[in-house]
């Protein structure tokens, strides 16, 4: 198991060069640099040259890329143009909110998507099901912007409910411990403050979430349905174990696999997909850093954050594979039998 | 030990949190005057120089100070961290710097060592994206603690309002100090408001300065900037009471906004849209060609049926809400049969010339629709027009280059039309247009040199004259710009669209 996870750790390397290499080429097709767009207009062409030649934006594609690779290896993501900051300091400030919401918007995905998934799959064929099935396919296919603005007219236009943007509003005595202000207010038992705290986050967290549920309870319906077939479900039934006893004991157990696959990979997605939901709701968190960089070709923030979200999906990747050994005995015995 | 009882208290407590109105949370500050206003450009960093984005220019100047203000709705300039100003010669101004300013953390008054430091980084810094500005100013001199000497490379009439109403002032010993940490570390300056604290692409919070000596007693104690970039979310956010004061609000929003305790405030703007020809390139080489787009695009049409009336079309290369406005004479009216004429009298009686038209999508107001517009009314005259909406990063290098043929596009957030028109239209002045004419040329030098304001702007107005005729571009409109404010916000809207916050009143 450590061999296999070291294999993954050192796999890394050639997918976050590969990555980064993809990345910094694209941004550098499109017309146009930091240097050019973030002049204003009434800088002259001798201007923007020169400012071109102070940023080393006048250097060959692969000598700046080999200069970046070089900052990376030494865990340095570079320096934003736009922002005039270094890209590690940006991320670190922003990444918490990403996490937060993504962490967030997963829970209420389970906590719909999966009874969502067991009631499909018991009343399977039934209107229950037909039911699920659409709610499902609706939320896959709204895009987010969509429901996002939607929610927001709903709820903070019509009803006057929920906050319409931003994470807390000013002279909220929030302390920052862990930059997770849900876990920041219980630390400090501040109520008041983590009520406003998941007020703020409703709206993205359940824009985020909806395209998940309908995954989740399609996989989870697919996989009770799936290991209900299998002949030790019908030795549980014959043995006249109460249908709940089935559930809990045995359908849901050995279906956790591909649930927890799909949890894994679709918090990698949440957390990397979350760029127009943060830009909707002014979400201060990696995803509205993204598009500004790439709005003005800030070729390092752009390429800094890619890597921060390919590491993350990459640590989740990695993440799945313990849990598979924790909640399948199957493979745990496998782990042992290669170790002898 | 959590307890079952102690669960259902704490839940309870969240759901009736979650049951108040949003408006019960908008204003935290502890019994503080709070305004929030929206934002569009990115808050992108604390440094006054390393910027050149309108609202972050006016955010600074309110926390720094820049030397002089000009104050749109009055049309003149005002003093601010500069007490006053004179030319002493052609190529030289004067200024002496206000003695009686208190810098935020209770440092003396500005001297003119931290206004030529300020001025030289401005020029020089390597981080400053404002060296553009001080590219005719040739050396700085002391003539005491509190007055220097700006000196030009010709007569410059208008540097105050050029430079110094842009540039900010700051101490030169804590930027010595601290070097560019100090715009995080210690940001003091000599403006009405101070920095509190600016998360980047997020927020800009600032706080009242006491010592500043204007006195408004219903002015904000907390001004917060807060980026929203989507129209809708600022809508909404103003009626929630999250903000007070909505900018930049799209014409088609504005009857959301017809709601109680929300007032729409419209001011004409100073940015004039125009098309743009590229004479670099063919056909627009050819002036009957470029006088029968002139003739062939119905502004007013546009004006009505797209940007709902919320413009003012032109009738003049210099804007309505511009210095020096004056309408010219031979504009040329909306007459496709004429336009047909020109055309054919150039050569194109059997079908007009194949261009290409550049519009951005998503940068102006309704650039899209406008463009497919303006591509419908060129092909009723003849042209077989090809309409490319690359996004404003590509369009706006190919223009900077000389690239791009024919556009359109924004430029001029300046009161005064000398800071742009020159860039288009004079002889070197960019590849943009690629315009050359000797008389408009000497027009441009002797309005830049001449001091007397009459003087100066009938100059503008030949200059006006000569380019409407010759059509290098075609000047559309202005955009109205539509604020929503919350009625117990007192503001003055003005040409700029900016907020000078000590004059706004909170009720």
């Amino acid at each position: 198991m450590i061999k296999a996870l070291l294999a993954r750790v050192i796999g890394m390397v050639p997918v976050i060069i590969l990555v980064s290499a993809g990345i910094f080429g694209l941004i550098n097709l499109a017309p146009g640099d930091a240097a050019s767009i973030l002049l204003p207009e009434e800088a002259t062409e001798e201007q923007v040259a020169q400012v071109r030649a102070e940023w080393g934006l006048d250097q060959p594609l692969y000598a700046r890329f080999a200069t970046f690779m070089v900052k990376v290896a030494n865990f340095d993501l570079g320096y934003s143009l736009r922002y005039q900051d270094e890209v590690i300091n940006l991320i670190a400030q922003r990444l918490p909110a990403t996490l937060e919401l993504a962490m967030v918007s997963l829970l209420i995905a389970v906590v719909i998507g999966v009874p969502m998934g067991i009631i499909a799959a018991l009343n399977k064929g039934k209107p229950a099901d037909s039911l699920v099935s659409v709610v499902a396919i609706a939320g896959v296919s709204a895009p987010s912007f969509w429901i996002g603005i939607l929610l927001v007219l709903w709820f903070s236009g019509t009803m006057n409910l929920l906050p319409s943007s931003g994470r807390i509003p000013y002279g909220l005595p929030v302390v920052p411990v862990t930059g997770f202000h849900i876990i920041d207010t219980l630390l400090a038992g501040d109520f008041q403050s983590l009520g406003t705290v998941l007020r703020h986050l409703a709206l993205p967290a359940i824009t985020l979430a909806a395209g998940m549920v309908g995954i989740i309870a399609r996989i989870t319906r697919s996989a009770l349905i799936d290991v209900g077939q299998e002949d030790f479900i019908f030795t549980a039934v014959a043995k006249g174990l109460s249908r709940r006893a089935i559930v809990r004991g045995h359908l849901l157990p050995n279906a956790a696999i591909p649930i927890t696959t799909i949890v894994g990979l679709e918090l990698g997605s949440l957390i990397s997909g979350s760029i127009i939901v943060e830009v909707i709701f002014s979400w201060p968190g990696v995803g509205t850093l993204l598009y500004q960089g790439v709005t003005v070709r800030d070729t390092q923030l752009t390429t800094g954050v890619v890597i921060i979200y390919t590491f993350i999906f990459i640590v989740l990747n990695m993440l799945i594979d313990l849990i598979y050994v924790a909640v399948d005995p199957r493979m745990r015995s496998a782990g042992a039998g290669g170790r002898k | 030990m959590i307890t079952r009882r102690g669960l259902l208290r704490s839940g309870s407590a969240l759901t009736a949190m979650a049951l108040l109105p949003v408006s019960a949370f908008s204003q935290t500050a502890g019994g503080q005057r709070v305004l929030t206003l929206s934002t569009t450009d990115s808050l992108t960093s604390a440094h006054p120089v390393a910027q050149s984005t309108p609202q972050l220019y006016s955010i600074w100047s309110q926390v720094y100070g820049t030397f002089t203000r000009y104050d749109y709705l009055t049309k003149t300039l005002q003093p601010l961290v500069a007490k006053s100003w004179t030319s002493v010669a052609p190529d030289r101004w004067r200024i002496e710097l206000d003695q009686t300013l208190v810098r935020h953390d209770g440092g003396g008054a500005p001297t003119a060592r931290d206004a030529i430091h300020a001025l030289t980084y401005a020029r020089d810094g390597a981080l400053s994206q404002q060296q553009h500005l001080m590219k005719d100013v040739i050396a700085m001199d002391i003539v005491d603690d509190y007055t220097f000497d700006m000196v030009t490379s010709g007569p410059f009439a208008l540097l105050p309002s050029e430079i110094l109403s842009r540039l900010v002032c700051f101490s030169a010993d804590l930027h010595e100090e601290h070097g560019d940490a100090a715009f995080t570390a210690a940001p003091y300056g000599w403006g009405p408001y101070k920095l509190e604290t600016l998360e980047v692409g997020v927020q800009i919070v600032l706080r009242r300065h006491d010592g500043w000596p204007t006195e408004n007693a219903g002015a904000a104690d907390v001004v917060i900037f807060r980026l929203i970039a989507e129209p809708e979310q600022r809508v909404t956010a103003l009626l929630n009471n999250e903000i007070q004061i909505a900018r930049a609000i799209p014409p088609h929003m504005i009857a959301r906004l017809n709601q109680p305790g929300v007032e729409v405030l419209q001011s004409g703007g100073l940015e004039y849209m125009f098309l743009g020809m590229n004479l670099k390139h063919q056909p627009w080489d050819n002036p009957l060609v470029r006088k029968a787009v002139a003739h062939g695009v119905n502004r007013q049409l546009i004006v009505d049926r797209i940007l709902n009336g919320m413009a003012q079309v032109m009738d003049s290369a210099v804007g309505a809400n511009q210095d020096c406005y004056q309408p010219a004479a031979a504009f040329p009216a909306y007459d496709p049969d004429r336009a047909r004429a020109l055309l054919a009298e150039a050569g194109y009686a059997n079908g007009g010339p194949e261009i290409d038209f550049y519009t951005a999508s998503g940068r102006y107001t309704s650039d899209r629709q406008i463009g497919e517009a303006v591509a419908q009314m060129l092909g009723d005259i003849g042209f077989k027009v090809t309409l490319h909406a690359p996004d404003f990063a590509n369009l706006f290098q190919m223009i900077r280059g000389g690239d791009c043929p024919f556009y359109y596009m924004g430029r001029g957030s300046s009161n005064n039309s000398l800071y742009n028109l020159p860039q288009f239209f004079e002889t070197g002045g960019s590849p943009r247009i690629n315009y050359s004419n000797p008389v408009t040329d000497e027009l441009f030098a002797k309005a830049r040199s001449e001091f007397d304001d009459d003087i100066r702007c009938k100059v503008i107005g030949e200059i006006s004259e000569i380019l409407v005729e010759d059509s290098p571009a075609l000047f559309m409109w202005t955009h109205n710009l539509i604020q929503g404010v919350r009625q117990n916000v007192t503001w003055q809207a003005d040409a700029n669209g900016e907020v000078w916050l000590i004059d706004v009143q909170l009720a």
